[in-house]
């Protein structure tokens, strides 16, 4: 089903430039911050989803890709960005959660 | 102009500027995309000589084949134009996902532009040609799961989870059926719907890591 790349992630051969790293650590600051802000005024069904997809996404990203494959995360992107936009919304002042649906119902 | 002014002015435009960005970032991405990467270019994929596991990625190499049988023309053209749906067929499905949440549209317009340029990152290091159509796919299919429409593929889902109990069982099943690459995506939720009917059924009643 998959390569295994495991050690690949131990390997100095195989990691990026120093700038794409500061690049991805920062864009995993942001997406920390925008996420994890007002968690629990979001909606259930993406915090349930997301908890439950990232840290299965994470192990398969280990076993499976190469250091700083983060296409391998395609798959939780939807999630990263409904969960972050109503952080990044209000820079320019949309206000999310005045317009919420009452969002209660979970995953099926 | 104010703000509202200028919310709607680009929700009247919204298609044909996301249309405009698509095809910037299709351009720049196939700009660097390599067709004939050793073990899954893109005769491989299509002839089935690809290496595994990337020989079951077949939904776009077997629309290219389908394509090229009815109108001859180059792969790598059948295959960007559609790198380029998937791509659009995304933003549209992200729009869509949104608007379940959020009633309004300015804020759904907000979520699509918003959802290209914070996927740069994802292009740097690795591209490939299956790389959208497993991110229209996986956003739909999570959109679905929001509306409670999966259909026969729910419907299955729900019986084997309700009436076999046995997750393990369920998931092999899949694997074992499902090796294509546009299926891929289903088993990742098959996997999101056991794992969150084993918590339901535990004692906590919600996952939260943050």
């Amino acid at each position: 089903m998959m390569e295994n790349h495991f050690y690949d992630h131990f390997s100095s051969a195989l990691v990026p430039s120093p700038k794409l790293i500061l690049g991805y650590v920062s864009y995993l600051i942001l997406m920390i911050i925008a996420v994890r802000t007002r968690w629990k005024e979001k909606p259930v069904f993406l915090r349930e989803a997301l908890s439950i997809l990232a840290p299965l996404m994470f192990v398969l990203y280990l076993l499976g890709s190469y250091p700083f494959e983060i296409r391998t995360f395609y798959e939780i992107y939807p999630l990263l960005i409904l969960l972050a936009s109503p952080i990044l919304g209000r820079l320019i002042g949309l206000d999310f959660f005045k317009e919420q649906f009452n969002c209660s119902s979970s995953l099926p | 102009m104010s703000r509202d002014k200028l919310f709607k002015a680009f929700h009247n435009l919204y298609w044909p500027i996301i249309i405009f960005i698509t095809l910037l970032v299709c351009k720049f991405y196939l700009n660097g995309l390599q067709w004939e990467e050793p073990r899954l270019a893109l005769s491989q994929l299509m002839d089935g000589t690809a290496y595994k596991p990337f020989v079951y990625r077949i939904l776009v190499p077997t629309i290219t084949k389908i394509a090229i049988l009815v109108f001859p023309l180059p792969a790598t053209l059948y295959a960007s134009i559609l790198i380029f749906a998937f791509l659009l067929g995304f933003i549209v499905c992200i729009r869509s996902f949104s608007s379940i949440f959020w009633k309004k549209a300015e804020i759904n317009d907000f979520v699509g532009a918003l959802s290209i340029p914070m996927l740069t990152p994802f292009m740097l290091t690795n591209r490939h040609v299956y790389d959208f159509s497993t991110l229209f796919l996986f956003s739909a299919g999570l959109m679905l799961m929001a509306q409670k429409k999966m259909g026969l593929f729910s419907y299955s889902l729900h019986t084997c989870l309700l009436k076999q109990r046995d997750n393990v069982v369920f998931i092999s099943y899949f694997f074992v059926l499902f090796q294509a690459e546009f299926q891929e995506a289903y088993i990742l939720e098959a996997l999101i719907l056991s794992s969150n009917y084993l918590h339901k059924h535990s004692r906590l009643n919600h996952v939260e890591i943050f």
